[in-house]
């Protein structure tokens, strides 16, 4: 079948495009790089021609909070647009885990906002919420550091493999439509402070620690 | 150390149930362990 991996040439979407295309699925990255427009909507009808689902894999390419929530709804209306007139069959967003519950974040609530367009686009989807990559914790690290010192909060955390986010996202791309979230992490539940201590030992990282723990959430839900 | 509940995580206050599944959704659960990546290809490349 054919996918069209939104935002394709990231991290995630290289990775995923790997698993889709091994699994002998025709997959094809749409991005600006190739010529691939989600908010203008610029070679969106081109690049959905004869796809049966579309993973959208994109990161905002700005950071204010209005500029990101108007990047995520204006580009997943186009996306679903552009693919009910191309008879996509299933659409699969990556949004991640708690934004709802993170809504102080105006990245978070812009992912909500993505969601919120999909669920009520009558396009049949997937929404995969990952937890945070692995691979970021570098850049969790370096946004927590004040004068030489990491201070990470060290509330529970449970990152997860981008190479486990791209098979996920393949196998629900493949299959029928859940019409619902898929919340995915990683195997181990730790402290954020313990996940970003192992990655900077590994990296024999010289920097010091100052560790805030979250207040308790027993008996708020 | 410093106690601080007030910190916050890209601009969130955190609580423990704020970064991971709290089972009101279909859960699944990747495999790869951070020590397995830390040891493979990504994560070198990450350490690199």
């Amino acid at each position: 079948m054919k996918v069209v991996v939104v935002g394709g040439t990231g991290q995630v979407g290289r990775e995923l495009i790997r698993v889709l295309t091994a699994e002998g699925h025709e997959a094809t990255a749409a991005s600006r790089s190739t010529g691939v427009d989600t908010v203008t909507g610029e070679g969106l009808a081109e690049a959905l021609a004869g796809a049966q689902a579309v993973v959208d894999v994109t990161n905002a390419p700005v950071w204010g909070d209005d500029e990101v929530l108007a990047f995520f709804t204006t580009s997943s209306r186009n996306l679903l647009e552009a693919g009910r007139a191309a008879g996509v069959r299933h659409h699969i967003p990556l949004t991640i885990v708690g934004a709802d519950r993170n809504l102080e974040s105006g990245y978070q609530r812009a992912k909500v906002a993505q969601e919120n367009v999909v669920a009520t686009s009558g396009v049949p989807y997937t929404i995969l919420r990952a937890t945070q990559f692995y691979s970021f914790l570098g850049t969790i690290a370096d946004a927590t550091t004040v004068e030489g010192v990491v201070r990470a909060p060290a509330t529970a955390f449970q990152p997860v493999a981008v190479e486990d986010v791209a098979a996920a996202l393949a196998s629900y791309a493949a299959g029928a439509p859940a019409n619902g979230i898929v919340d995915l992490a990683g195997p181990e539940k730790q402290p954020m402070t313990q996940f970003l201590r192992r990655f900077l030992a590994a990296t024999h990282d010289p920097r010091e620690w100052s560790t805030t723990r979250p207040p308790s959430t027993s008996g708020r839900r | 150390m410093v106690d601080d509940p007030a910190a916050k995580y890209f601009g969130a206050p955190m609580t423990d149930e704020s970064l991971v599944p709290t089972g009101n959704h279909t859960v699944r659960i990747g495999p790869l362990s951070f020590a397995d990546w830390l040891a493979g290809d990504e994560g070198r490349r990450h350490l690199a």
